[in-house]
């Protein structure tokens, strides 16, 4: 019975964090199952045009395929890029991977759809494709 | 580095069972201190006509396990007309 209304409570307190009109709301750290997480990723894509999954942040990469991207947008001097940190969590870490069916971290979204990985990200700079998709979406 | 090799040949034997036309194929086992990293590159008509997602799935689909192991896997997949124009570029 204690450990009922704890439960309860806390549920609670999770419900009141996530609020689904504040595209910064949904802390990660609350996240604890794959429908609260992917209710956050879908949030995260309906309020932001262009988002980048990455190991670490746009300042601070933790990886080298992941800045290859964030150096790629930088260069195209994309306006608003929103990141989102996966070592800040593991449920987003796997969640993301479950949801984009994608193996692997960068995951690019532009306009809420999935553009791919780094190596398609550099395929696409090297030919051209991404800036011509960046001047259509009217992101650059 | 027994477990690289053995996950290279995994790589390398999935690949190839899954592709009915596969003109060249190169698997460099690129491991460093961060984990297991490949580079690879696939190259077959059975691209042609399909977007780069899509034949990035159609490889990843084959080494579902080995991918979820491994750290990083650089990805090339190209249609033999496109490799024409790549491979003097990459040193092939």
């Amino acid at each position: 019975m204690k450990f009922s209304w704890m439960n309860k409570l806390k549920e609670f307190a999770k419900k009141l964090d996530y609020d689904s009109e504040d595209p910064n709301s949904g802390n990660v750290q609350n996240l604890d199952n794959y429908q609260t997480t992917k209710a956050f990723i879908t949030n995260t894509l309906r309020n932001n045009d262009v988002v980048l999954f990455m190991k670490g942040t746009s300042e601070m990469p933790q990886c080298g395929f992941s800045n290859y991207v964030v150096q790629v947008f930088k260069f195209y001097k994309v306006k608003d890029f929103h990141v989102v940190n996966v070592l800040d969590s593991d449920m987003i870490r796997e969640g993301i991977k479950k949801y984009s069916n994608w193996p692997t971290i960068p995951q690019i979204y532009i306009k809420e759809e999935f553009i791919g990985g780094s190596d398609i990200i550099k395929e696409m700079h090297m030919d051209g494709s991404l800036e011509h998709l960046l001047q259509r979406e009217k992101l650059i | 580095m027994e477990s690289e090799t053995s996950m290279q040949d995994r790589i390398e034997s999935k690949i190839k069972e899954g592709f009915k036309d596969l003109e060249f194929f190169h698997l460099k086992d690129q491991s460093d201190g961060c984990g297991a990293k490949f580079f690879c590159i696939v190259i077959s008509e059975e691209f042609e006509g399909l977007k780069l997602l899509d034949r990035q799935r159609k490889v990843n689909d084959l080494i579902s396990d080995e991918i979820s192991e491994v750290h990083a896997l650089e990805l090339k997949t190209w249609t033999p007309k496109q490799w024409e124009t790549k491979k003097e570029g990459l040193g092939f």
